[in-house]
């Protein structure tokens, strides 16, 4: 059928939407104590969240004492990757949810307007999470 | 020729508080609202790299914000909703039959076991691998 036009982009939303979901799940709530938690509540020192530290994390500083000599240089890599992965499926994720609850709200007919700017968000915020992380050297 | 009918369409009226009404609609719309506070932590990070970017003075202005009491207050809600998104999304894939065993689907709750044991392994190893520990 000539006509026909398959939906390709909805199964890819929804998969990028459920790969998100899983992203999230297991690896969101450990980096939210980390990241924002750990410090006030007394977990770690203010050495290893002040400039210096955070720094040393993104270069893998952290990680290189478990890591070893051999598989130091991987830290780096791993934090900055981990940034990526957990910004880019937080957004992708998030606003596919949003825009759902935008659609319930009576924003369904906007979906031309609203795909775009939901999914133009979360892809510009991955690409700004990609370059920030890895502009660090 | 088509014959016109004058017809009364039925357009359903809903309280915006439906989901306030049921329960289970208020987990629903909460679970829903999860996405919000999700993204919020996404944007504030890439704001966190920002500042990070930006050389010493600027972190320690982000930090003085970063850890103010509101800020902190916000952090822990985000963490309940994503404790929230969690929970919701294991018992989900429970209700997915991905794989089978001998033509039938695991038990719920054996998918939901395996998925917080898999929650609980990863997140010793961020801490372990990625931080250094405490």
């Amino acid at each position: 059928m000539a006509g026909a036009r398959i939906d390709r982009l909805t199964p890819m939303v929804w998969g990028i939407f459920s790969l998100g979901g899983f992203v999230i799940a297991f690896l969101l709530p450990v980096f939210i104590v980390m990241n924002s938690l750990a410090y006030p509540f007394h977990l770690v020192p203010f050495e290893s969240v002040g400039y210096t530290g955070a720094l040393s994390w993104l270069r893998g500083g952290a990680s290189a004492g478990v890591l070893g000599t051999s598989l130091g240089g991987l830290g780096g890599w791993l934090s900055k990757l981990f940034l990526v992965v957990v910004i880019g499926g937080a957004l992708f994720h998030g606003l596919h949810r949003l825009k759902y609850v935008l659609y319930d709200a009576g924003l369904h007919r906007a979906k031309k307007i609203l795909d775009p700017i939901v999914y133009g968000i979360a892809g510009a915020g991955t690409v700004a999470a990609v370059f920030l992380a890895f502009s660090f050297p | 020729m088509v014959a016109s009918t004058v017809r009364k369409a039925y357009v359903p009226r809903r309280s915006p508080w439906w989901w306030t009404k049921n329960p289970r609609y208020f987990l629903f719309q909460v679970r829903e609202l999860s996405g919000a506070f999700v993204v919020a932590y996404a944007f504030l990070v890439l704001w966190q790299l920002w500042a990070l970017r930006g050389g010493q003075d600027a972190y320690d202005a982000f930090l003085q914000v970063w850890y103010s009491r509101p800020i902190v207050v916000l952090n822990v809600v985000i963490l309940a909703f994503a404790v929230l998104h969690s929970v919701t999304w294991f018992s989900l894939t429970a209700k997915v039959p991905l794989i089978r065993v001998r033509g039938r689907p695991p038990p719920g709750a054996v998918v939901i076991g395996a998925n917080v044991v898999v929650w609980i392994v990863l997140s010793f190893l961020v801490v372990k691998v990625l931080y250094g520990g405490f």
